[in-house]
């Protein structure tokens, strides 16, 4: 009797079934009989998350793990970005209640994201820090919404956390940031593996702020907290439109993290003077992720040069970000450019280890890319961003050498090239290539063997591209900067789209 | 120690196979046996594995000898590609249902992790995007549910139905 799927053992239907990630596809798996309803049932609620279109989901999946304990302890991540709030205050009310038991029910959480501005009250941060589990945590951490206001003295009683993203925060947060760390330090498990006695140690790693120009994170708060982070596990540290943060306190900050790996500073007051500076303690980076000063900005002349001069320390680099989005008071858009002499020297200082360049609102001449391939093979997520003027036969042929390229994201002032353009740059790629993006359209490129009766030795290749709107913009949404989450946001995302008219076959 | 080795490596249908020490050692089970026994021309014995899907996995061996270690990054990079398969792997893992699942279980006994990542990932690709009568009908699968049952689990899913 030939071998049959329900003939394996039955501890290898959780790897078959862990791949799939589509939720459609959860929901047929507990559908198929009973093994597989335990398997599926625990991978579609392990992460539960709700964002953009999910908002007509939300409440019935809050009502689902307010009224089902069993389900909501399978519950290890709950990711909710979009949140339905009622203008009327008694159903505000009503949903307010609803969230606070499935929180409550989901006793397993380990990271939860709450974003939702207006989202966040004093009760749902009371049913939050009941989640003793809980290790990571994001949310939007303004204090004083309408509707929603709550009292920042919660983080106080917050589990002890690997990881935390604040956004948006505002002043009562910044106020009570420096006890807040104290207190980790003190709810941390004091013994560490070695079992040697090592007190006040913080068991955080990952750390994030988002703001938007905002005052609040200034340098009195960073020096602030900088004691309790000092000696900490700390692996990543990301500052994002803190307009009053200057590279002085981080300057004093950055020599006492040992383990630091993945650096955001973006939209901060920094002087390039600071790259120089910081270079020695940040050897062991390995991501980056900075914004661009602006083309007029006082600082410019000497930006690049400072860049070198870190990157030429970080011999570990796998990944750089670097971004402008300012625009202009007079409206009309003015691109910054990357120097041709700059992109060699990234290229000779950390090239070789390189998987992911992405520059975004500052403008590479081909010739640059040229270079960068040239020395950076090893790149997988690549995002440039072109001018008006570039010539495409150049261009396609200078992504030769990147045998390992993952994904590929043009942005161009070029209205005039079109989707067969951009898929065929795709077809000349090397075959690793899963996704490529130009201006705001991304296509997903899947390949499929066969062979025909006629030859059965000679396997042919179909080439099959599918639109997709998710992928847009993933590749900024990782904090950090470290390598691109890309291929999550397409393979959740791409389940969604039908194949695009233009869909295109290719036999090769 | 020498990686031009040969070893033998002796099927459950009694075929004896020649390979490579760095082939053989794929395997973890292969691996962690010659560092226990050491130097012996004596042939392994596989009980659990048969001729023809020894050829097949020691093919896919061979192509991925030079492989080096993940990385400690690149397993977590792995959690996340999810259903990605590479180009040489697709390729090699277009074969009938019963010879996948043959993969499987060899890859499973012989511990070849990444092997049977590629075996597992196929499946699941084959399960993508479609519904559980055409699932059960692929891979000959009894629904053991009352109706009772389905219309619960209906219910319990209902927010991921079509989403």
């Amino acid at each position: 009797m030939p071998l049959e799927l329900s003939d394996l053992p039955s501890e290898l239907l959780p790897l078959i079934l862990k791949p799939l990630l589509a939720r459609r596809d959860l929901y047929a798996v507990c559908l198929v009989c009973r093994s597989w309803r335990e398997v599926g049932q625990r991978l579609l609620f392990a992460h539960v998350r709700l964002f953009g279109r999910d908002l007509a989901i939300a409440p019935l999946l809050f009502q689902t793990l307010a009224d089902n304990a069993q389900l909501a302890q399978l519950v290890r991540k709950l990711e909710v970005r979009v949140y339905p709030l009622s203008l009327i205050l008694k159903e505000r009310l009503e949903t307010e209640w609803l969230v606070i038991r499935m929180i409550r029910n989901c006793k397993n959480c380990e990271e939860l994201v709450w974003t939702r501005k207006g989202a966040l009250t004093d009760r749902v941060f009371q049913a939050i820090n009941s989640l003793r589990r809980l290790r990571s945590f994001e949310c939007n951490a303004h204090t004083n919404l309408s509707p929603g206001s709550w009292d920042a003295d919660h983080f106080l009683r917050l589990p002890p956390l690997r990881s935390l993203s604040l956004i948006l925060p505002d002043r009562n947060i910044a106020d009570i940031l420096p006890s807040f760390f104290k207190r980790q330090k003190e709810v941390a498990p004091q013994a560490d593996w070695a079992g040697t006695t090592s007190t006040d140690i913080l068991l955080l790693e990952e750390f994030s702020v988002l703001c938007r120009e905002s005052n609040a994170i200034n340098d009195t708060v960073v020096r602030a907290i900088a004691p309790s982070l000092a000696n900490s596990r700390l692996t990543s540290l990301a500052f994002a439109g803190c307009a009053k943060l200057t590279g002085a306190p981080l300057l004093d900050l950055l020599p006492t993290l040992p383990h630091l790996r993945h650096l955001a500073i973006e939209a901060c007051n920094l002087h390039p003077s600071f790259f120089t500076s910081a270079a020695p303690s940040l050897a062991q980076l390995r991501s980056i992720k900075l914004t661009h000063p602006g083309p007029r900005h006082l600082t410019l002349p000497s930006f690049f040069p400072a860049l070198e001069t870190l990157l030429q320390s970080t011999a570990n680099l796998t990944a750089f970000t670097l971004y402008y989005s300012g625009a202009s008071s007079t409206g009309q858009r003015e691109w910054p450019v990357l120097p041709l002499d700059f992109v060699k020297s990234l290229a000779a200082s950390v090239g070789a280890k390189l998987r992911k360049f992405e520059v975004s609102g500052v403008l590479i001449a081909v010739e640059a890319i040229e270079a960068l391939a040239h020395s950076a093979k090893e790149l997988r997520n690549l995002v440039l961003h072109l001018g008006a003027d570039f010539d495409l036969p150049r261009l396609t042929a200078s992504f030769a050498p990147l045998s390992s390229l993952r994904t590929l994201h043009l942005l161009s002032q070029r209205a005039s090239v079109s989707a067969d353009d951009v898929l065929t740059v795709a077809e000349q790629c090397h075959p690793t290539l899963r996704q490529i993006g130009y201006r705001n359209r991304v296509w997903i490129i899947k390949r499929t063997y066969y062979t025909t009766p006629y030859e059965p030795q000679q396997q042919r290749t179909k080439v099959r591209f599918y639109e997709t709107a998710a992928a847009f913009g993933a590749f900024r949404r990782n904090r950090y900067g470290a390598e691109s989450e890309v291929e999550t946001e397409v393979e959740s995302g791409s389940d969604f789209e039908s194949p695009s008219e233009g869909e295109e076959e290719e036999e090769v | 120690m020498s990686s031009n080795q040969c070893v033998t490596l002796q099927t459950s249908d009694d075929e004896q196979f020649k390979v490579d020490r760095d082939v053989a050692n794929r395997s973890v089970l292969i691996r962690n046996m010659l560092e226990d026994v050491g130097e012996s021309e004596q042939a392994i014995p596989l009980p659990n594995v048969s001729a023809n899907v020894l050829k097949k996995v020691l093919e896919w061996c061979e192509h991925h000898k030079k492989d080096p270690e993940p990385l400690a990054e690149d397993l977590d990079d792995n959690r996340r590609k999810t259903t990605e398969i590479s180009d040489w792997d697709a390729k090699f893992i277009q074969v009938d249902q019963e010879m996948l699942f043959e993969i499987i279980l060899a890859a499973n006994y012989l511990d070849i992790k990444p092997l049977l990542d590629v075996g597992c990932k196929t499946v699941a690709n084959m399960i993508k995007g479609k519904q559980p009568e055409e699932i059960r009908k692929l891979f000959n699968i009894v629904n053991d549910f009352t109706p009772e049952e389905e219309a619960q689990i209906k219910k319990e899913n209902e927010w991921a139905e079509d989403r």
